[in-house]
């Protein structure tokens, strides 16, 4: 682990120099992290290779601007989920994206009981959701933003920013119960 | 957090880490290179919006020069009479006339200014003498035309007011004797009434009345004022203020680094249009064929490989290139001395190549020149800036000879210098 952090800051090093060996060593290297990210914000594969692309050419860029005090993991995490949500505004639909609507989750959704993730396949869900209420998700989800946050960060209200949380939540309540009935095949027992 | 989330980011969490494919660095790269690629430069844009704003700026300047315009008097003897929107002539005082009974067919001169101002006053009387007479009986003027010879006095000759011929006299007083304003005998003008024009039609438009009793050419000077507030109107800014039509031929020579120095003629049109009194745009349409011809051999690598036959050994190359370059100049007038009006402009030009045939000379082993052609058919466009300098010279009102150097600097790598020197004749409005 500790010759890990060492290998990494040597090749930062080479990366500020831009040698284009230290480039390559550390794209070979933080792939399949990068990538892990992209695949949640994209829905196809070439959506995620191009958000992928672009994280790295921003790292590669701007990599003056990492403080070395710090780990590295968290700023290229930022980074790339930065360039995901410039992909999202630039070429998805804007009007799509974050429609405004009323909050409402049905209490017998809250009271539901959701099979558990090592059964389940919730990335299949995820990938169904439409992108605005999957990026807010995300981002509330996994990355650990506020509201507020959110909506600083994707140009929205944070009325809007909560409705659409609510609307994946109720949309993902939906497919689960749909799929009780075995209409989405989503058990990965059923897949295999 | 609710379960729903935790069950998700736990699944998240627990998505295996994806594999690198083997092209992924290298499509990486790709798209570096092509996010790196640096944009063209936007001439096009750039001459639309020069071109748009001279368009606007000379509008600005037309507009404001007009609003400063002014045909006041000047001095006691000097008056200055606004001609076009932008020439100013200076007359020479008018004094009243020395002797009343020189000739007033003898052009326009001062004096005949003095006669005008006596004649609109004496009109002036006799209009006001019609418009009381016939204000009492009628306020229509009878339907055929009547006329008033100024030397007979009256309208005697026309029958008296209320004939069947439909003619009015002035109350038969008798002026011939007791005014002479013109002093001229045989300068007799007409009044022509409109038929059947009510008479405060004269009364609100007096020039209708004026006009033809002083000419049309004082008619026009006196008016000018008039006319010129009339016409302030956009409409009149917006309008071309001319149009040229030209056409030149002349020598052209491209120097190339990469090969010789290439000369050849050239024929071109043009056809522009003046923005301002300084600026004017041009757009230029030039043929211009070229042959050029290589003895260094260290040269010959910039051109098509061709191996002669029979191990022979390359003598020399001779080359075409026709160029067939449009440009948009933007020229700048100096100030004209004598017939000379120089000028100097910016230009972009767009310039298609095509070469059609490369002739290799080369020896053979018999030690005898031989010839072979090649036909590349070599084509290219490229576009950049240049500049324009020459001089107009004018020779009549509407015919102007000119005298246009091109050169096309060298902007781009192994692109060629371009001088391009064309005398021409151009028609303008």
């Amino acid at each position: 682990m500790k010759q890990d952090a060492t290998n990494i800051k040597l090749i930062i090093e080479g990366c500020l120099t831009q040698s284009p060996a230290s480039q390559k060593r550390l794209f070979d290297l933080r792939y399949g992290f990068v990538m892990s990210i992209c695949q949640r914000y994209a829905r196809t594969r070439a959506q995620a290779q191009e958000m992928l692309n672009d994280t790295f050419y921003n790292v590669f860029k701007f990599i003056d601007r990492y403080d070395p005090k710090y780990p590295f993991e968290p700023w290229l995490r930022k980074v790339c989920v930065n360039c995901c949500l410039m992909y999202q505004r630039k070429y998805f639909k804007k009007e799509n994206l974050y429609p405004l609507e009323e909050k409402y989750i049905d209490i017998q959704y809250e009271e539901m009981k959701l099979p558990e993730p090592e059964d389940y396949d919730y990335m299949k869900l995820l990938k169904d959701l439409p992108p605005a209420c999957r990026t807010v998700l995300l981002l509330f989800v996994i990355e650990g933003y506020k509201h507020h946050e959110i909506a600083e960060k994707l140009g929205i209200s944070i009325g809007t920013s909560k409705s659409n949380l609510s609307r994946a939540k109720r949309l993902l309540y939906e497919m689960v119960e749909k799929d009780k009935s075995g209409h989405l095949k989503l058990k990965k027992n059923s897949r295999e | 957090m609710s379960k729903l989330f935790e069950h998700i980011k736990k699944s998240i969490d627990s998505q295996p880490v994806p594999k690198k494919p083997d092209t992924a660095w290298e499509d990486f790269m790709r798209y570096k290179k092509k996010k790196d690629r640096k944009k063209p430069f936007p001439w096009t844009m750039l001459v639309l919006l020069s071109l748009l704003g001279l368009f606007l700026a000379s509008n600005l300047y037309w507009m404001g020069r007009s609003s400063r315009q002014s045909s006041a008097p000047a001095q006691e003897h000097i008056v200055t009479v606004v001609k076009r929107d932008t020439v100013y002539i200076q007359q020479p005082a008018l004094v009243p006339p020395s002797n009343a009974n020189q000739g007033a067919n003898a052009g326009i001169d001062a004096s005949e200014y003095h006669l005008v101002r006596q004649e609109l006053t004496y009109l002036r009387s006799k209009y006001n003498q019609l418009r009381a007479l016939l204000s009492t009986s009628n306020h229509f003027i009878p339907k055929t035309s009547y006329a008033w010879n100024r030397s007979g006095g009256k309208f005697g000759n026309q029958g008296d007011f209320g004939a069947s011929s439909g003619t009015i006299s002035l109350g038969g007083e008798s002026t011939s004797n007791t005014h002479k304003p013109f002093g001229v005998s045989e300068h007799s003008p007409q009044i022509h009434l409109n038929e059947a024009a009510p008479l405060d039609y004269y009364l609100l438009y007096p020039q209708s009345l004026y006009g033809y009793g002083i000419g049309r050419p004082y008619y026009y000077i006196l008016n000018e004022r008039y006319n010129r507030s009339k016409s302030s109107s956009l409409l009149t800014y917006v309008t071309p203020k001319t149009i040229t039509l030209g056409l030149h031929a002349g020598l052209a020579a491209i120097f190339n680094p990469l090969l010789s120095t290439s000369i050849g003629p050239g024929l071109g049109l043009s056809v522009g249009t003046l923005f301002s009194k300084r600026i004017r745009g041009v757009l230029y349409v030039d043929r211009i064929t070229t042959m050029g011809h290589i003895e260094d051999h260290s040269k010959f690598q910039s051109l098509p490989v061709v191996v002669p036959p029979n191990g022979g050994t390359l003598k020399e190359v001779y080359y075409d290139a026709n160029l067939t370059a449009l440009s948009l100049s933007m020229d700048y007038l100096f100030p004209t001395y004598w017939r000379i009006r120089p000028f100097a402009g910016l230009c972009y030009y767009y310039n298609f190549v095509r070469s059609n045939e490369l002739k290799y000379e080369y020896y053979t082993d018999q030690g005898e020149v031989n010839k072979l052609v090649y036909a590349p058919s070599l084509r290219y466009n490229h576009h950049a800036l240049g500049l324009r300098m020459g001089m107009d010279f004018n020779l009549t009102d509407h015919i102007d000879a000119y005298l246009l150097g091109t050169f096309q600097p060298k902007l781009r790598k192994n692109s060629g210098v371009l001088f391009y020197l064309s005398p021409g004749i151009y028609y303008h409005l």
